[in-house]
């Protein structure tokens, strides 16, 4: 590992009660963050490669220990943010290559995909300077129940040559949500959505192994009405098991 | 009786501070709970129940931290524990800590004959505790003198009281101060 890494620090946040109201099941968030050695403290240098690897290595590092301490599978990680503190010797320009150009490959493969941008911060500091790392939904980046942030701290980092880089992650919740609309009664209430950069392949895929999960869940997933920016396209399938309900469009 | 708002652990590795890195990197860690302050805001008399409600939580606590640093009971070496009291409270209510963290860590982690090292305060929230650490058998083992720093974010609020428990696997990360050594421990008498 080219990362000289002096700590590593992984914290859990779980929250079970907010305003006297029971969280249930309970929020939970990870935060891994490594103290590694700037390797350009002290000097201008027009090539920051060696970051930018060092990046590569910290975000599927951090991404699994993050994983590793909620005990999930990766593919339940629901959203993730990612932040440094550069140390006093350092430039801003360091934060950035290691967090920019390839750290979000690695924790993308980390958590299983991810078709949102990573939100991140950064900043120069002294030891026990405080980031707040910005933390958005892996797969689309406008959800607005996942815009949050988590405070990331060490008390004795980082020194002037140092870099302290962290991510974040938290769990899944769809599951934990279809589970409530079921036991309500509500099924029917479930919205599965997605704003992933188009034209890859990759959000329609994502959705429907999303929808093929959460439909396992209770029994084989009958397609009933396809509507595509308002306008019903087709009805019930003929390839899919007839759907007990036909949706009625009221509005 | 115990409303547990929030449950926060912390787990770190150090591999070195600026010297030789031992073989194995030294793991720490604390566990937090966030809970209600059932006497906020007011004197109370007799806190002696509350204190006997406390135990089932410092034996949950314990067991997280271990989960946390992923490790069985006999490798840990040092432990201590704290209490960050929010505005509303008194440190007296920190102190209610004392034998239901300890007595729980200690039944966690089996026959450990030290006293576990306490620290409390009255604080704002994302106020900093350090946390001493001692060796678990014998209090004055110099290689494991040593502190934690803990701090939730945005926790304790006025009304809430952080109840706080810390082990680590080892001495200190290059220590070379001589004193008392853990395999020199002879009055097993929880000091020396």
């Amino acid at each position: 590992m080219l990362a000289a890494i002096r700590k590593l620090v992984v914290q859990v946040d779980e929250i079970r009660i907010e305003m006297g109201r029971p969280v249930d099941p309970p929020t939970r968030r990870a935060l891994a963050m490594a103290v590694i050695a700037n390797p350009f403290a002290g000097r201008y240098d027009e090539n920051l490669e060696e970051l930018i690897t060092i990046g590569e290595e910290l975000g599927g590092l951090l991404g699994a220990r993050c994983v590793a301490a909620l005990g999930i599978p990766p593919e339940r990680a629901e959203s993730y943010g990612k932040a440094a503190v550069v140390g006093e010797a350092g430039e801003l320009e360091h934060a950035a290559a290691i967090l920019h150009p390839r750290m979000g490959a690695s924790l993308r493969r980390a958590v299983s995909r991810g078709a949102a941008l990573v939100p991140s911060a950064k900043k120069r500091g002294g030891l026990g300077t405080a980031i707040d790392v910005p933390l958005g939904h892996k797969d689309a980046a406008f959800v607005r129940s996942h815009f949050d942030a988590i405070e990331a701290r060490i008390g004795d980092a980082p020194r002037a040559s140092e870099i302290l880089v962290a991510v974040a992650v938290t769990e899944r919740i769809g599951i934990l949500t279809a589970r409530h609309a079921r036991e309500l009664g509500q099924a029917d209430r479930v919205i599965l959505g997605t704003d992933g950069p188009a034209g890859s392949g990759v959000p329609p895929l994502g959705m429907l192994r999303l929808i093929a999960l959460l439909s396992s869940m209770a029994d084989i997933p009958g397609v009933s009405m396809v509507l595509i920016d308002g306008v019903v396209r087709c009805h019930r399938s003929r390839n899919t098991p007839p759907a007990v309900e036909v949706p009625v469009l009221v509005g | 009786m115990i409303e547990l708002r929030r449950v926060f652990t912390h787990a770190e590795d150090i591999i070195h501070e600026f010297g030789p890195p031992p073989p194995q990197p030294l793991r720490r860690g604390a566990a937090v709970a966030i809970i209600q302050n059932p006497f906020a805001g007011r004197f109370e008399p007799d806190l002696l129940p509350f204190m006997d409600a406390l135990k089932p939580l410092g034996l949950d606590l314990a067991r997280r931290l271990l989960a946390a640093l992923g490790v069985a009971a006999p490798a840990v070496q040092g432990y201590g524990k704290g209490a960050i009291v929010g505005s509303a409270g008194e440190l007296e209510h920190g102190a209610l800590w004392h034998a239901p963290g300890g007595y729980g860590m200690r039944e966690v982690l089996g026959d450990t004959l030290a006293i576990v090292p306490s620290t409390k305060k009255v604080g704002a929230p994302g106020a900093t505790l350090d946390v001493p650490l001692t060796h678990v058998n014998a209090s004055y083992v110099r290689s494991h003198l040593d502190a934690l720093e803990v701090r939730v974010p945005g926790a304790p609020a006025a009304d809430e009281i952080a109840y706080i428990l810390v082990m680590s696997t080892g001495p200190r990360v290059h220590e070379r101060l001589g004193g008392l050594r853990a395999d020199a421990i002879e009055r097993w008498d929880g000091q020396r």
